[in-house]
């Protein structure tokens, strides 16, 4: 067979994707500080719990608060409860000039198992009136230690479905590949009239709109763990389901046209005016709107913060795995369309 | 292109015969796949569970769902092409 490599080359990088993925550890996080409020002033005492944390390995923890980089305040004492528990008890100065009456400070933990637990927005602190026995000192006082050891981030709320990525972000981008594919296919249709392209473009579609069902029924078990919700009629969830609908009126056209050629020139231009839609739904649009979906209200997805060098080495790679799977499938339908039609013009079968 | 098609023609006529009991399957792929979305929606969200679990299991749901969208589909295509091939039999 010619060019056979690609589909095992898919498999082979989507094992990859699966081993690497799900193997991966997590680095250390916070999960919660208590109390979460709190005065200024001496003594105050925080119960921590950590995630992926081996507090009782290390000998000295630095328990840090920060409000800023030239505010931070280490804690006086610390306890040690358990790997994943401890208390922490702060001498907490007075907040600095020209702070709000109450300022959010973020909890660091390091070393706190492979690296650095931090919280962001872990305490609100507020003007107490106690004495202020404690000095705020730059964060460059302490060496921060940098998590080298292979790991994802943690997140909370999002935890380990971190590695969701992998599967449910990657099969959007396969989508738009092969759905950008049927498009292609559907321009040549139309330049040359050969029937091929026409069942080609069918082909992707059909693939295309199967990876893109998949995609909101895996965001919809994702946001039923993280946002609480599995349908929150989120501007993203909405236009993808709108863009799903305008393909599925891509099958209904076709099926409701008897003529072959007419219907492969309407299925064709249909097709692109679809594809034409589908990138302001799904790219445009939420991004003007507020939105629980990274990637939209203004913030890119694909930024910094949501994707970090490790996740890159498995996320790049996972989209080019599904892509290759999802031509695989597409490829196998087109055959099976082809011989469909050439069954049918020779009368073979009443389908 | 007619002598490719002859070709595949036997190849079909000849080749794939032996099939399993797909609707069984089938039904059961369906259940499986309710049943463990229902499962995942419908779990308390406690603190207490997250902080053991880390939320593993929406990841392992997402991919069984990935697993399954794209086995059923293919499922799906393979009775076609058995009903076709029916056809191609029969005339």
């Amino acid at each position: 067979m010619r060019l056979e490599w690609w589909k095992y080359l898919g498999i082979a990088i989507l094992l990859y994707t699966l081993l690497f993925g799900m193997l991966v550890p997590l680095g250390p996080g916070i999960v919660e500080v208590s109390p979460s409020q709190t005065n200024t002033g001496p003594g105050q005492e925080f119960e921590v719990w950590g995630y992926n944390t081996r507090f009782s390995q290390f000998e000295k923890l630095n328990v840090v608060l920060k409000l800023d980089d030239n505010h931070c305040v280490l804690a006086r004492e610390y306890q040690v409860i358990s790997d994943y528990r401890l208390k922490a008890i702060f001498d907490l100065p007075a907040l600095p000039e020209g702070a709000r009456s109450s300022e959010f400070a973020t909890l660091i933990i390091y070393p706190a198992g492979t690296g650095t637990a931090i919280l962001p927005s872990a305490v609100s602190l507020k003007e107490g009136d106690g004495d202020s026995s404690g000095a705020w000192v730059p964060e460059s006082q302490f060496a921060f230690d940098r998590n080298t050891s292979l790991h994802f981030p943690y997140r909370n709320i999002l935890m380990e479905s971190i590695r969701n990525t992998y599967f449910h972000v990657a099969l959007w981008f396969a989508m738009m590949f092969i759905l950008g594919a049927s498009m292609v296919y559907s321009i040549r249709y139309l330049r040359s009239g050969l029937l091929d392209w026409d069942l080609k473009a069918n082909a992707y579609a059909q693939v295309g709109i199967l990876i893109g069902c998949l995609g909101i029924t895996t965001g919809m078990i994702w946001a039923a763990n993280t946002w609480g919700k599995a349908w929150s009629w989120d501007i993203k969830q909405t236009m993808a389901a709108v863009a799903m609908l305008i393909y599925l009126a891509y099958f209904v056209l076709r099926s409701s046209i008897e003529d072959q050629e007419k219907r492969a020139r309407t299925g064709a231009a249909y097709n692109i005016f679809a594809f034409a839609t589908l990138i302001p739904l799904l790219y445009v649009v939420p991004r003007l709107v507020d939105s629980l979906h990274p990637g939209s209200g203004g913030n890119p997805a694909m930024g910094g913060e949501d994707l970090d060098n490790t996740m890159r080495l498995v996320f790049y790679p996972a989209i080019i795995g599904w892509t290759l799977l999802g031509t695989w499938v597409a490829q196998l339908t087109f055959r099976y369309l082809k011989i469909l039609y050439l069954m049918r013009s020779r009368n073979l079968t009443e389908q | 292109m007619v002598r490719h098609l002859e070709l595949y023609l036997a190849h079909l006529k000849n080749g794939f015969r032996s099939f399993y009991k797909m609707r069984i399957s089938r039904v059961l792929s369906v259940i499986m796949l309710v049943f463990s979305t229902q499962l995942l929606w419908g779990q308390s969200q406690t603190l207490d569970y997250y902080r053991n679990s880390g939320k593993i299991y929406v990841v392992v749901a997402v991919i069984v769902l990935s697993f399954l969208g794209i086995v059923l589909f293919l499922i799906n295509l393979d009775r076609r092409m058995r009903k076709m091939e029916k056809d191609l039999n029969q005339k």
